[in-house]
């Protein structure tokens, strides 16, 4: 036999080659033409694993997977869909802490090169889900997290607004004497401004939500340096304010960036030995810049100090310096922090007024 | 006048709890764990009146029970826990810890009265059986791990008790116990208690 006589095999082996992988590329164009199918459905749907389970079977018809099959509990939820057809299914199953997930397909072929294709397909379907059902568990926990931070702060709040009132009624029954009156009006006037913080960081808290700027009529001229001062008496923090400027605001909004800012460094204060702060004020035409700078430890986490919910205080619902820097950024101004050894500026820029 | 220190980071509930008090009693306020401190180092006080929620953890009870094991080992004042922080746990550490009392807030005035008043009839009771030579100690110990670790227990803490009252002498505190004070150096090394500078 000649070299010249097998020629013909060669050619029709190559072209069985040849045709082979044409065949190949374009079922396995088609399998990734699908998955990229399913992962966009699945983030067009917000990672929304009930609708995912519902409108995914007509994806994977178009690469021949007849059926989909799955078992899912997550959070004492429970997913589930039984087999629709008699074939045999490929199976996967995962169980971990918080979840277990049991998927099949039915493929309507499973010979040679399509059962590769299939597991292919399994794998990365399950990886959908399991990520759909890891975002699920992680919004659920976190939202009942949250809520229950949130509900311990106003309930905090309101306890105690609760029992102020229960004194105030009873003393208000008992002052018997002019000096008496004239001491509870004296605590009052201590105390009020308090109380009345206390309700506006209640509301703040219930109306998170992005600040906007409000109509001039509520707003008025404050006298920064002496605001500063209140502020700082109140917290008995040790503290030197120079400088003076005065800004056209609603004056709720101002104590709340300030207080947060100053709430920051008495609680620090409370922690670490001989912490004193420093407060500049300066004024141009236009804007106002306030330095508050202290003498305690840096941030930790610098770059999450304004993120809403974090903190990194035991208990800290991580809302403060969120609102004000949202209060500043409302008013056309901002907050900028700088940490060091030495210790925390906070820089505050606001305009001096504001149009309608 | 008795004295009684109110421990409550809200000034105007603190404002008026001082006012329905100060008629009867001297008060002394203090917003945070530091001034609860200090206050007890500066003044004779006979009651306090405790909230657990104080900054810089507003929303946990860490810093009043901090408060609250500060005094109970070095003071002979009563605590009234007045508090808004609900958990069984909680108030069952605090009871446990030698709390006289645990009051959730909102709580009628005539509760924390009859409280007050009662915390205040334990305290002149004790302190006239004081006076009669009998000391009253309070133990926490696990029923059934046999009766050492009990008189353990006792010992050590009548041992504390006495030398905190003869502000660490040991001379005296041998006396007042009726031991020899080698007896009581020895009991010192076996319940490893050092002098703190707080104390």
């Amino acid at each position: 036999m000649t070299i010249e006589t097998i020629y013909p095999f060669f050619i029709f082996a190559g072209l069985i080659i040849i045709g082979v992988l044409i065949y190949i590329r374009y079922l396995t164009r088609k399998a990734i033409r699908s998955i990229l199918e399913c992962i966009d459905l699945n983030t067009n749907l917000d990672y929304d694993l009930h609708r995912f389970l519902s409108e995914v079977t007509p994806v994977l018809k178009k690469i021949n997977i007849h059926d989909l099959c799955y078992e899912i509990n997550y959070l004492n939820n429970s997913l589930t869909q039984e087999k629709t057809v008699s074939s045999k299914s490929i199976e996967k199953t995962l169980e971990r802490g918080d979840y277990r997930i049991k998927i099949g397909i039915v493929p309507r072929h499973s010979r040679g090169e399509q059962y590769y294709l299939n597991i292919i397909v399994l794998e990365i379907l399950f990886s959908l889900i399991e990520m759909d059902v890891l975002i699920k568990i992680k919004i659920i926990n976190e939202t009942f997290y949250k809520f229950s931070q949130l509900q311990t702060f106003i309930l905090h709040d309101a306890k105690n607004l609760a029992q102020f009132i229960e004194f105030l009624t009873y003393n208000v029954r008992h002052i018997d004497t002019a000096e008496r009156q004239e001491r509870f009006i004296s605590y009052l006037k201590e105390t009020l401004p308090a109380q009345s913080r206390r309700g506006t960081n209640i509301i703040g808290l219930l109306e998170l939500k992005k600040e906007t700027d409000v109509k001039t009529s509520d707003k008025g001229r404050i006298d920064l340096k002496a605001m500063l001062e209140n502020l700082a008496k109140n917290y008995k923090l040790d503290c030197t304010i120079t400088g003076e400027g005065s800004i056209t605001a609603e004056e709720y909004k101002i104590i709340s960036i300030f207080d947060n800012i100053l709430k920051n460094v008495y609680d620090k204060s409370l922690e670490e030995r001989d912490v004193t702060c420093k407060i500049e004020i300066t004024a141009d035409e236009n804007n106002i810049k306030i330095v508050i700078s202290d003498t305690g430890s840096p941030i930790e986490e610098k770059t999450r100090l304004f993120e809403p919910f974090y903190s990194t205080k035991k208990g800290g619902l991580g809302i403060g310096l969120f609102q004000a820097k949202n209060i500043a950024h409302a008013m056309k101004g901002d907050i900028k922090v700088l940490s060091q050894a030495t210790g925390v500026t906070f820089e505050v820029l606001l305009p001096t007024y504001q149009e309608m | 006048m008795k004295f009684i220190l109110l421990v409550e980071d809200d000034i105007a509930l603190r404002k008026q709890i001082r006012f329905s008090l100060e008629n009867t009693y001297s008060i002394v306020e203090a917003r945070n764990e530091k001034e609860a401190v200090d206050a007890l180092k500066l003044n004779k006080i006979d009651i306090v009146i405790l909230d657990l929620g104080l900054p810089p953890h507003e929303s946990t009870p860490d810093e009043g029970l901090k408060v609250l094991h500060h005094i109970l080992g070095r003071y002979d004042c009563k605590v009234i826990i007045l508090t808004g922080q609900k958990t069984e746990g909680i108030a069952l550490e605090a009871i446990k810890s030698g709390a006289f009392d645990y009051l959730m807030k909102p709580a009628s005035i005539d509760k924390i009265l009859y409280s007050l008043e009662r915390a205040l009839l334990f305290k002149e009771t004790e302190e006239q059986l004081e006076k009669q030579g009998i000391k009253k100690i309070s133990l926490d110990v696990e029923v059934g791990k046999g009766l050492q670790i009990l008189r353990d227990e006792a010992d050590k803490s009548i041992i504390l008790r006495i030398l905190r009252d003869t502000n660490f002498n040991v001379y005296q505190s041998a006396k007042i116990l009726g031991v020899k004070r080698e007896s009581l150096y020895y009991f010192l090394r076996k319940f490893g208690v050092k002098r703190t500078d707080d104390d």
